[in-house]
């Protein structure tokens, strides 16, 4: 028995980072897909480890890294880079979303 | 975007910052319209992030052990990537002469505003002044939480490096694996336990390039005072400027002119 949740991840923005245009509109393609696919968890922090590393899989991301909270997580950041790691090349993008977890309708 | 920490100050959006750089950046950062983020670890300052001992021993009750405390707070500093800026009214000579930018050197100038004004929606980061401290004597502040704990010290240097008048922008890069030591308030679990299982994996090898908007950032460009009679040098300067597709003034410094006896 376990004590997960349903959650849903609501995309703000994809931003790019030296990346051309036609590539970006598959990453964000890409990114929209996975968000909205259904999202089961513990907690918040459980959800985005999934989605990360869910992503990390599917763009061959060696790291991802996000931006730790300074007043909980409401708010979420995570960079990937573009081309396996960081140091590949100086193309990379981020993620801002939320997570919220779905209410129960009786 | 960007954020200011609680009891850090963020000055006016008037407040002149200058950065002085190499031509080899400088051009980089026309080219790439991005700036340069540098990992805290690779300054020469070995307190860069360092908690003060008195706030470290206020905070044992909580974080038990000091020295692993220490070791943490080590690690992390390959996760803050800094931008580093002088603020001051006037261009600095000893800025000049710190950066060894006698021939080639460059210095940016921009305010408090336009830089904030230039950061990219895509990243958020931690900007403001640095406060300078007696690193051994500066007391426990009120109302620090634990992440606030790690990120504060960026923001405070020893006052011995006063001189620098250091404004600087901060992106914490955190590995996403981190977030196995995080609940899910945000606060720091297990930290012996992090310790003691964590890599600390290398993120970046020394920073990660932002895209700015350059136009935004520099107010104006001015070249090294040590080349002095040499206007070809801020010539070619302004050309490289030009074919890149920016029109900012580029003018030589003046700090090294003969005084003019007619004023």
């Amino acid at each position: 028995m376990t004590n997960e949740h349903d959650y849903t991840i609501e995309l703000i923005k994809v931003t790019p980072m030296n990346i051309k245009p036609k590539d970006f509109e598959s990453i964000e393609q890409t990114i929209s897909k996975i968000a909205g696919e259904p999202k089961k968890g513990e907690t918040e922090i459980d959800v985005f480890k999934k989605f990360a590393s869910t992503l990390e899989h599917k763009f061959k991301a060696q790291i991802s890294t996000f931006n730790p909270p300074l007043n909980g997580f409401k708010h979420w950041m995570l960079y990937l880079p573009k081309d396996g790691n960081f140091d590949a090349t100086s193309s990379w993008f981020s993620i801002s979303f939320t997570i919220k977890r779905n209410e129960i309708c009786d | 975007m960007y954020n200011v920490l609680p009891g850090i100050t963020d000055p006016k959006d008037t407040a002149c910052l200058w950065r002085y750089m190499s031509f080899e950046k400088f051009v980089s950062l026309l080219a790439t319209r991005s700036l340069f983020f540098t990992r805290a670890d690779k300054f020469d300052d070995p307190f860069e992030g360092f908690t003060p001992p008195l706030v470290k021993e206020g905070y044992a009750r909580t974080l038990r052990d000091i020295n692993i405390f220490d070791e943490f707070q080590k690690n992390c500093r390959k996760y803050a990537l800094c931008s580093c800026w002088h603020q001051d009214d006037e261009e600095s000579m000893a800025m000049w002469d710190k950066y060894h930018l006698h021939n080639s050197g460059i210095a940016i100038k921009t305010t408090s505003g336009d830089f904030k004004a230039c950061l990219g929606e895509g990243y958020d980061v931690l900007l403001g002044k640095i406060e300078y401290i007696d690193h051994y004597e500066y007391p426990v502040p009120d109302n620090i939480s634990e992440l606030s704990m790690l990120y504060t010290w960026y923001f405070h240097k020893r006052k011995t490096f006063e001189h620098e008048k250091e404004y600087r922008a901060i992106f914490f890069d955190v590995p996403m694996s981190f977030t196995e030591h995080f609940d899910n308030d945000g606060n720091v679990i297990n930290l012996e336990t992090t310790l003691k299982d964590y890599k600390f994996p290398e993120t970046h090898k020394i920073g990660k390039p932002f895209q700015v908007d350059v136009d935004r950032l520099i107010g104006e460009v001015i070249t090294s005072p040590y080349i002095k009679n040499e206007e070809w040098i801020t010539e070619a300067v302004r050309s490289v400027v030009n074919q890149y597709g920016f029109h900012f003034n580029v003018k030589s410094s003046t700090l090294l002119d003969e005084p003019d006896e007619t004023v």
